[in-house]
């Protein structure tokens, strides 16, 4: 494959060696960068943190401090049994357990078939194609309320409801948006580079997996985490098919901190940090993905 | 190679996932049991929860050999009813339903429900439905047909403040409910009294905003005798007398209060982090406040010290008859439901004395028994003066297209408060929007 | 190959779309059973009047002229377009201000990207609490900051105009989705185009507009459709925190539709509704897609 692949971008070639020497930046320009980033960073985040921090605070709170106006910035009772209480009143092993089996699914099934899908849509040239992806477009637009009751009707006709497959199912189906966000990077990779594959006599498989997989790792990590924070959080589809209690999700699980008149904001806080805690640290773990990507002029 | 490692990687791994999901779906599918029974409720918070536990296992005490499978299915926005149609149409709804009393003409009206009719007439008819309040029976009804079971009920009242009362020098025993319901007229003068503004004139302390809270066209429309329906003319009457003043009250009373400023004071101390069942009135800077007998568990909760009393709604004139309405709960069996006895089995224990002493005693709501009104382990304390209300309460009328009359109420409540419509305009928007609908169902006949 | 024009296909043209069909095969299910079905099932209920349980009643267009004289389609629809033409911009340059915060090689990066992620990954349903919170006319962060430009207090949840710009900025705390994309595309772009514009003595903000923005364009591309897309189908802030409220200022088009389908029992309405928000969608995707072409970049090298 080697062979095939070492075609350099003419760019990097004719780079004069002045780049080692010529290119020397200044201490003082150096430093300057950094701080302005890392100002810029810090107001960024503090503004973003304002939410989150609340989210914690009010969870930390009791009930009588979540009545004093004007409420207090920082809680005065560090409340941590709160989260206790969140995760004994509802059954929160159990919803915690079958969001993560639905989440692993429908990440797997969203990767792996979009990856297939936008393959096709985009480095196979055949004719038709590009007439056919505006199908996928206009799939961006259908209002999922009146997709509700047909889609309803077709699980119940197969007889999944009380059951994961409508909720898992149709992501091993590739979606419009998945498909379109990779089929978008897919589109940069040089068809020449594909076409020597083959020529050396490589099937199109062997090129989506070998050549295309590895370069798109960037792009599958979005859809990973897309598809992980979606289901995740996804409250309509688990409402209305899943019946029984022991296969209910998180999503359900934070609307019953809520009652007719009363909502027990410290504890659904409590629960909602609990609830982001893996997927940020997956996405702690997992963020390099997004970042060390391989860049599209230098291939293994 | 390394490429036909990946390959199978990739196989394998979509094998093994389908294989699983398959493998789950066939774990939770068993076989329907005549002796299970699933409930569906729409209050799943942890109280409403503790008490529906306490009832499951008082009813399979009672009746051994039985299981009832308890789901919750919270619905966000109100009158949602997405989860049960999807499960009626497919074929999979629940034995017992526990909806919004109010909705059950609406949802028999499009036959999503079972009429329970023959049900009651095996167990005496009248004699059955006698059991409970009139108001809460009237509510099942459609087309001369129950449908539901009263279940629960609530009530409202007007609360205020003893000590702000007193800081602005009124004798809070004028309010006292031995006394009749104060006029509406009098309350506002009250109001006007316990006004403070800061230096900056946005308010710091009110007496009565006539809009928040309960104080709803509902309400202020029921309060002068509203009627809903016309049956001569099958048309729903936006424009009688009651809602009239009610809308004109709203534009009067709008300008006199500022809307606006009004509006920043709730938005101000309503504690933001908090319920909002909570209001102005438990921190004090709200001297009185029509709302429903909910009010007093959360006193309990976040605001115990608070010295408060509470009387009748207000009424149009002096000596008029007290007055409240109620809303609350109702159990329904779905269309299509297999297992009928089961299922009337568990609606009779959980709408029986047994199931609504124990409901009552958890959450503090009112029963809808007669048996119970009087039982004072239920109505303790300042619940007492709520439950004696029962007897008189006034419901909604029960019409198909209740929740549009809600929401378009609701949506000309606000036009007229902020001034964006006239009452006449606001109404006959409300008369558009829900006339045509209603027009399907003609003739039409209120219980 | 380019002097002789075949009639037909070749061979080699017949195996590509033999190939090309295969691959998108799981697609065209999901498509025919997920879109297409549903898609005709509402063209045909949306000429009934249907409550979703009883026998359909033909009304033929009447459910669509109905919506010409529904004073509601007229304010759900401006309160869409309302959110739509400012969120949609504001979310992309968030968006990219964003990705280019995430992307700045400074040694604890990871942990500013995971800050700055963070509020995308909330539940919607406890956002909408917290935000509602943030904007309290007294205690608020909002008011308190505007307040410092002289702002009264106000209640920016009661007032139509006002609870709709509530709504574009609770968006905004989701951008770090569509952030994620630009990195993710900021990420192929390869290092030596900037080092050799560097060396041409080119300025960062040279660099940003004449290598960054165009080599950004497919990414740009797609955000830019799903944004709109994502705008014209806005609903869950109504859901969940507005009801649609005050007077129906934040009654958006698809919570409309949705109150219809499953509160109202207006099935063969709320079809007609839907079926009309997809054309326009439709018609809006098609043509910006096709006219972005001329100026999306694909291949780097070319």
């Amino acid at each position: 494959m080697k062979s095939a692949l070492s075609m350099e971008p003419i760019e990097q070639q004719d780079l004069p060696p002045v780049k080692r020497e010529g290119y020397k930046v200044s201490i003082w320009q150096k430093i300057w960068d950094s701080i302005v980033a890392r100002i810029f960073l810090v107001v960024m985040s503090v503004l973003f943190l304002i939410p989150l921090y609340w989210m914690v605070a009010t969870a930390l709170k009791s009930n009588e401090e979540m009545s004093v106006t004007p409420p207090t910035f920082i809680p005065q009772s560090w409340l941590w049994e709160n989260f206790v209480k969140a995760v004994t009143i509802i059954p929160f092993g159990t919803f915690f357990l079958n969001s993560l089996l639905i989440t692993a699914l429908t990440v797997i099934g969203t990767v792996v078939s979009n990856l297939i899908v936008a393959y096709g849509f985009s480095c196979i040239q055949w004719k038709g194609r590009d007439q056919l992806f505006y199908l996928v477009l206009i799939t961006l637009f259908v209002p999922f309320p009146i997709a509700l009751i047909p889609q309803f009707d077709l699980f119940a006709w197969l007889g999944w409801v009380n059951t994961y497959l409508p909720l898992i199912v149709p992501h091993f189906l590739a979606s419009a948006f998945s498909t379109f966000l990779l089929r978008q990077f897919l589109l940069q990779i040089p068809q020449d580079m594909l076409d020597a594959a083959r020529v050396d006599g490589a099937s199109e498989w062997r090129i989506l997996w070998t050549i295309v997989a590895p370069t798109a790792r960037p792009a599958l990590a979005t859809v990973a985490i897309f598809a992980a924070i979606g289901a995740w959080n996804d409250f309509m589809g688990p409402l209305i098919y899943l019946q029984d209690e022991s296969l209910q999700t998180l999503s359900i699980g934070l609307q019953m901190f809520r009652s007719t008149h009363d909502i027990q904001f410290n504890l659904l806080m409590a629960a909602s940090v609990l609830i982001i805690l893996p997927i940020m640290v997956l996405f702690f773990a997992f963020q390099r993905f997004f970042i060390k990507g391989i860049t599209v002029g230098s291939f293994r | 190679m390394i490429h036909t490692r990946k390959l199978l990687q990739a196989g394998s791994l979509l094998m093994v996932s389908l294989m699983l999901a398959v493998l789950i779906s066939a774990c939770s599918m068993g076989p329907s049991d005549p002796h299970t029974i699933t409930f569906w409720t729409t209050r799943t918070g942890t109280v409403d929860m503790g008490g529906w536990k306490k009832i499951i296992a008082g009813f399979e005490k009672a009746n051994p050999g039985y299981h009832v499978k308890l789901v919750g299915k919270p619905s966000p926005s109100q009158g949602d009813a997405t989860a049960l149609i999807t499960a009626v149409r497919g074929g999979t709804p629940p034995d017992v339903f526990e909806v919004d009393r109010f909705t059950v003409s609406q949802y028999a009206s499009i036959g999503l429900l079972s009429s329970l009719q023959p049900l009651i007439e095996k167990e005496g008819g009248k004699t059955f439905s006698d059991q409970y309040f009139p108001f809460a029976w009237k509510e099942t009804m459609y087309q001369g047909e129950s449908y539901a079971l009263p279940f629960d009920s609530d009530a409202r009242g007007l609360y205020y403040n003893k000590k702000l009362l007193r800081e602005a020098g009124i004798d809070p025993s004028i309010l006292d409910p031995k006394n009749g319901p104060p006029t509406i007229d009098e309350i506002m003068e009250i109001s006007r009294k316990l006004v403070k503004k800061d230096s900056k004139g946005n308010y710091t302390q009110l007496g009565l905003i006539p809009w928040d809270g309960e104080a709803s066209p509902a309400t202020w429309g029921l309060s002068m005798g509203a009627k809903y329906y016309d049956p001569t003319t099958c048309e729903f009457t936006a424009f009688e007398p009651a809602f009239k003043k009610a809308f004109e009250n709203y534009a009067k009373w709008s300008k006199e209060l500022d809307y606006h400023k009004v509006d920043t004071f709730m938005a101000t101390y309503q504690p933001p982090n908090a319920p909002p069942s909570e209001t102005p009135f438990f921190t004090g800077h709200l001297g009185m406040s029509i709302t429903g007998n909910w009010l007093l568990s959360s006193i309990r909760d976040y605001a115990p010290k608070l010295d408060y009393g509470i009387t009748y709604l207000p009424v149009g004139q002096k000596g008029d008859k007290p007055f409240t309405w109620a809303g609350g709960y109702a159990l329904v069996m779905p269309k299509g439901v297999k297992n009928v006895d089961g299922a009337w089995k568990l609606m009779q224990y959980i709408a029986g004395p047994e199931g609504q002493r124990i409901y009552s005693l958890q959450t503090q709501h009112l029963p809808t028994l007669k048996s119970l009104i009087d039982d004072p382990e239920i109505t303790a304390g300042n619940q007492k003066f709520f439950a004696s209300m029962m007897p008189f309460t006034l419901s909604r009328p029960p019409m198909p297209v209740g929740a549009q009359i809600w929401d378009a109420m609701d949506t000309a409540k606000q036009a007229v408060l902020l001034g964006d419509s006239t009452p006449q305009q606001a109404l006959q928007n409300v008369y558009d929007r829900v006339q045509p609908q209603l027009q399907q169902f003609c003739p039409f006949q209120l219980p | 190959m380019q002097a002789v024009k075949k009639a037909g296909l070749t061979r080699r043209e017949r195996m590509n779309i033999v190939k090309g069909l295969l691959f998108i095969s799981p697609w065209a299910i999901g498509f025919i059973a997920f879109v297409l079905f549903p898609l005709v099932y509402s063209l045909v209920i949306s000429l009934f009047r249907y409550s979703g349980m009883q026998a359909p009643v033909w009304l033929g267009l009447q459910n669509y002229q109905r919506m010409f004289t529904d004073p509601l389609v007229g304010t759900s629809t401006f309160n869409t377009f309302f959110y739509t033409i400012l969120a949609v911009p504001i979310g992309l340059v968030v968006a990219l201000l964003l990705a280019i915060a995430m992307n700045r090689p400074v040694r604890e990066a990871p942990l500013y990207r995971t800050l700055l992620y963070l509020p995308s990954l909330v539940p919607a349903f406890t956002i909408a609490f917290i935000f509602i919170v943030l904007v309290n006319p007294q205690f608020g962060i909002v008011s308190q900051f505007l307040g410092l430009f002289g702002v009264p207090a106000t209640n920016y949840l009661g007032d139509p105009t006002s609870a709709k710009w509530v709504i574009i900025m609770l968006a905004q705390l989701g951008a770090g989705n569509a952030a994620l994309i630009f990195l993710a595309g900021m990420n192929g772009i390869p290092t030596t185009l900037y080092d050799a514009a560097r060396i041409d003595g080119a300025s960062k903000l040279q660099c940003f507009f004449r290598i960054t923005l165009p080599l950004l364009s497919p990414t740009i591309l797609f955000n830019l459709i799903t944004a709109i897309s994502g705008g014209l189908q806005v609903f869950t802030p109504a859901y969940i925190m507005t009801n649609g409220g005050p007077n129906n200022g934040t009654l958006f088009y698809m919570f409309y539709l949705y109150r219809n389908a499953f509160s109202y029992a207006q099935l063969g309405y709320a079809s007609a509704l839907a079926v009309a928000l997809f054309l326009v969608g439709m018609v809006l995707s098609v043509v910006l897609y096709t006219v972005a072409q001329r100026f999306v970049n694909y291949e780097v090298g070319a």
